[in-house]
């Protein structure tokens, strides 16, 4: 008995939703699309594994229902959708406006979770998805929530991030951090021990925001909380990096030296490579990424900020700065250290001894 | 206790050796064919006693999920509707209550009134969705007030 064909409704129809919702390679969304595999699997590699890989019995005749179901109910969300678009058209009171484009959000959410072909986009093709689409969001949102920001929580915590420099974080955007160091592309993991080498050049930074941002600014602050304060003998913060008015939307999220280069206003103070002192154990450099609520005061400038006992609790009440996320790496003297300071042409490092100076 | 020796000997109690044996009880043990699968069975190990994982490439896997989804989405939807139906069953038998004490009180009264020593009967059949198989016990006696068994 042949089984019935997939049905080609609202999830077949491109006029009004984006291509980015359908699987690009064809014969993978033919295979999704059909209610056997007509071409095998074609995710399995080896050729060995095609020929033994038999589908579940039984699997090809409730397929095509069980999407039928799914797509009808889609179907009437989208009927849904278009009544809420027409009611903001008319709506002008601005609380109520963003009440309903949350709504509409959740219903696009909801319309497209199902999808068959938006599911396997989002659980094997996480690295390519188009993040202006409100259910990738959704499903990379559960992905980060359900791992990494809880990773990045504990470092911050454990590593006394939190409230050593800011009180507290409530992250809402994934911050991912690499070094130009090498071609390979690592990204860090939060609270690594990095070597002098990899972090003499500035680092490359991916926010990701789960929320819709279109031209967003942000603020980007990275921190050392352990400069040995010999005279008050206690430890004092130093700004080694300060990034301002940074341009991201929601598939551009990328800071790089090329997105830097372009607007060069936006460094607000060049990069200090770590360079710890020997004998002085590990150092804490804190990422911390702030969501603007405008431009920022033209009058903060190069001269206006000191590196050294740098007060960032102040700083980012002054500028009405917004904590979103975090990320942190720590630093050890090494045998680079040395290099890295003649590089920048810092003064020659101290040792320090046991004893109390 | 459950031993792989003492489930197979519950399982297959109802199996006669093919070889008869002289002089030994069957109750003694097991007989020689089960005494060989029991061996063997213990030789291997628990892993390979478990049924295989199913593996599934990607597209029917994607596909699996869908079907569980639907699965999900029919039965939420069926159960909503009987509670849906039960709610509208609940609020007109309100309706009816509140309309018979603005018609008549003393009826509403009447109705609603505690029936001291009524209890509910043990004997009633539990209410069920379907009638059952046999619709009357024709050879139903009540018990007697007053007999043991009370």
């Amino acid at each position: 008995m042949a089984s019935t064909p997939v049905s080609r409704g609202i999830w077949s129809n491109f006029a009004n939703r984006s291509k980015s919702l359908s699987v690009k390679n064809p014969s993978l969304q033919n295979a999704i699309l059909s209610p056997n595999l007509p071409k095998g699997p074609s995710t399995l590699k080896a050729s060995v594994n095609k020929l033994k890989y038999n589908s579940p019995i039984g699997l090809d005749k409730i397929y095509p229902l069980a999407y039928d179901l799914l797509e009808k109910r889609s179907e009437s969300i989208y009927n849904e959708v278009s009544k809420i678009e027409e009611k903001i058209k008319s709506v002008k009171d601005q609380s109520e406006l963003s009440k309903l484009n949350k709504e509409k959000e959740n219903l696009l959410i909801k319309s497209e979770q199902e999808n068959p072909e938006v599911v396997f986009n989002s659980i094997f093709q996480t690295k390519s998805l188009d993040r202006s689409q409100p259910v990738y969001r959704h499903y990379l949102k559960e992905q980060w929530k359900s791992y990494k920001r809880m990773l990045t929580m504990q470092r911050l915590e454990t590593l006394a991030i939190i409230p050593d420099t800011l009180p507290t974080l409530e992250p809402e955007v994934d911050v991912n951090l690499k070094f130009p160091h090498n071609n390979v592309n690592t990204w860090i993991e939060p609270g690594k021990i990095l070597s002098s080498n990899v972090t003499s050049k500035p680092p490359a930074f991916e926010i990701i925001e789960f929320k819709e941002s279109k031209d967003d600014l942000y603020t980007i602050l990275i921190v050392n909380p352990d400069t040995p304060d010999v005279q008050n003998n206690t430890f004092s913060t130093t700004l080694h990096w300060a990034l301002k008015d940074i341009k991201l939307s929601n598939n551009d999220s990328m800071v790089d030296i090329k997105k830097l280069d372009e607007n060069k206003d936006s460094i607000l103070i060049d990069y200090l490579p770590p360079v710890p002192e020997k004998n002085l154990g590990n150092q804490r450099f804190a990422v911390w990424v702030f969501r603007q609520d405008g431009k920022l005061n033209d009058s903060i400038t190069k001269d206006s900020i000191k590196r050294t006992k740098f007060n960032i609790r102040e700083f980012v009440a002054a500028n009405k700065l917004a904590p979103i996320g975090a990320h942190v790496w720590r630093s050890v003297y090494d045998l680079n250290t040395d290099n890295v300071r003649k590089l920048y042409g810092l003064p020659a490092g101290r040792i320090f001894s046991r004893g109390k100076l | 206790m459950f031993t792989v020796r003492s489930t197979v000997k519950t399982i297959t109690a109802h199996v006669k050796p093919t070889q008869q044996l002289r002089y030994k009880r069957d109750k003694a043990g097991l007989n020689p064919q089960l005494e060989r699968i029991v061996n063997q069975l213990s030789v291997m190990s628990a892993a390979r006693k478990q049924p295989r994982l199913l593996k599934l490439c990607d597209e029917d896997y994607i596909k699996h999920r869908t079907v569980m989804k639907a699965w999900s989405l029919y039965r939420k939807n069926k159960i909503e509707h009987n509670e849906s139906l039960l709610e509208k069953q609940y609020q007109s038998m309100n309706e009816a209550a509140a309309e018979l004490q603005s018609i008549n009180p003393k009826l509403y009264e009447i109705a609603n009134e505690h029936q001291f020593g009524k209890r509910f009967p043990l004997e009633i059949r539990t209410p069920t969705d379907f009638p059952p198989r046999q619709i009357w016990f024709y050879d139903y006696f009540p018990k007697v007030d007053g007999s043991k068994q009370q």
